[in-house]
């Protein structure tokens, strides 16, 4: 595979075009002030994947995406912040219960994950002018490199590579961070810078 | 002891009583060892490598082979060989991710049998992820769950 230069600037270009979309949808839906810290771009070894994420305990948000292009997308809250996002969407409606999460709370980081997701993907198709529709979320309370395995292996049985969108969210007043991995399928990625 | 990280779809083997550790969803982490010193743990992604030979630590068929070969290198026991498995979760329940934790342990059991070495003890499948902590001189594996010991093979 070859990739000029030009087609990495306009990958870049994606990439902030959906975290811009993040960054605003989020403030609102939460009342707090967001912003994207980091969206970058990283060729990667899938194996190397796991490591960079590391052991520590997360709710993850998971699903995929079909169209131009697909693949699959991930946020991961560490369980931290994901506490503090439940106590915001959910006060007054559920009494804070501790270490553990409802099946509330995961439904509230669900939504959150939700719309972080749209969000990204709807900058993509508005910047490509194409359809990509998106799976109902999943999400999963558990070691972020456990989490991130079943999209590494999904990827792992046509390639040992993948572009790693690699974003980060934090709250600017809050102590709420999370990250957001986005891996498109290699063709389908192609195809679609192939179109700005 | 200082464990050694092994990554995902990559093996190590050791003849110098060693602590490796990985973590696993839907992969399978495969420990075996000879109980008389030497021990290697695979952390496999897929079960079939479809004739590539490249990657050896990334598929079942493949990982399991090259560890023994190597083990025989280091003079392990061959004929004396035991494993212990842990992983293949299905951590979302999406149909695209359909059981590929059940086929990679399905396969690695397969393979272990074909190459006559006893599945001594697992801790697999279920809906969560397990970090692995495999002592390659005595063969013992702990299976924890963020930090808390869930299984002890």
């Amino acid at each position: 595979m070859r990739i000029d230069l030009n087609k990495l600037m306009k990958l870049n270009k994606m990439a902030k075009e959906g975290a811009q979309n993040v960054a605003y949808n989020l403030s609102q839906m939460l009342g707090i002030d967001v912003e994207m810290k980091v969206a970058k771009i990283e060729f990667v070894d899938l194996s190397d994947v796991p490591d960079v994420i590391g052991d520590r305990e997360v709710i993850g948000v998971y699903l995929t995406f079909q169209g131009l292009p697909s693949g699959f997308l991930v946020v991961l809250f560490p369980t931290k912040s994901a506490k503090k996002i439940t106590n915001l969407l959910l006060q007054g409606i559920e009494e804070s219960n501790g270490d553990g999460f409802s099946e509330m709370d995961l439904s509230a980081i669900s939504e959150v994950g939700n719309i972080i997701t749209s969000s990204f993907i709807d900058g993509w198709a508005n910047l490509l002018n194409s359809e990509i529709n998106i799976s109902t979320p999943q999400t999963v309370h558990d070691m972020g490199s456990a989490v991130i395995d079943p999209i590494l292996i999904q990827i792992a049985q046509q390639y040992d590579n993948a572009f790693l969108f690699n974003s980060y969210i934090k709250a600017k007043n809050e102590d709420i961070n999370c990250e957001l991995l986005v891996i498109p399928e290699l063709e389908k990625l192609m195809e679609a810078i192939d179109r700005l | 002891m200082t464990p050694v990280r092994v990554k995902m779809a990559e093996y190590i083997v050791s003849n110098s009583d060693s602590i490796l550790k990985t973590t696993v969803g839907s992969c399978v982490a495969i420990g075996i060892y000879d109980g008389n010193g030497i021990g290697g743990l695979a952390h496999i992604m897929l079960p079939e490598c479809n004739g590539r030979t490249d990657l050896v630590g990334k598929f079942a068929d493949t990982a399991i082979p090259a560890m023994v070969r190597e083990m025989e290198k280091m003079n392990a026991d061959i004929s004396r060989l035991r494993a212990k498995i842990a992983g293949g979760a299905q951590m979302f329940t999406l149909p695209s991710s359909l059981a590929i934790g059940e086929r990679n342990i399905e396969k690695v059991k397969k393979i272990l049998r074909k190459f006559g070495i006893k599945l001594i003890a697992e801790d697999t499948g279920k809906n969560h992820g397990r970090t692995v902590e495999f002592h390659t001189s005595s063969g013992r594996m702990v299976v924890k769950r963020s930090e808390k010991i869930i299984a002890e093979l």
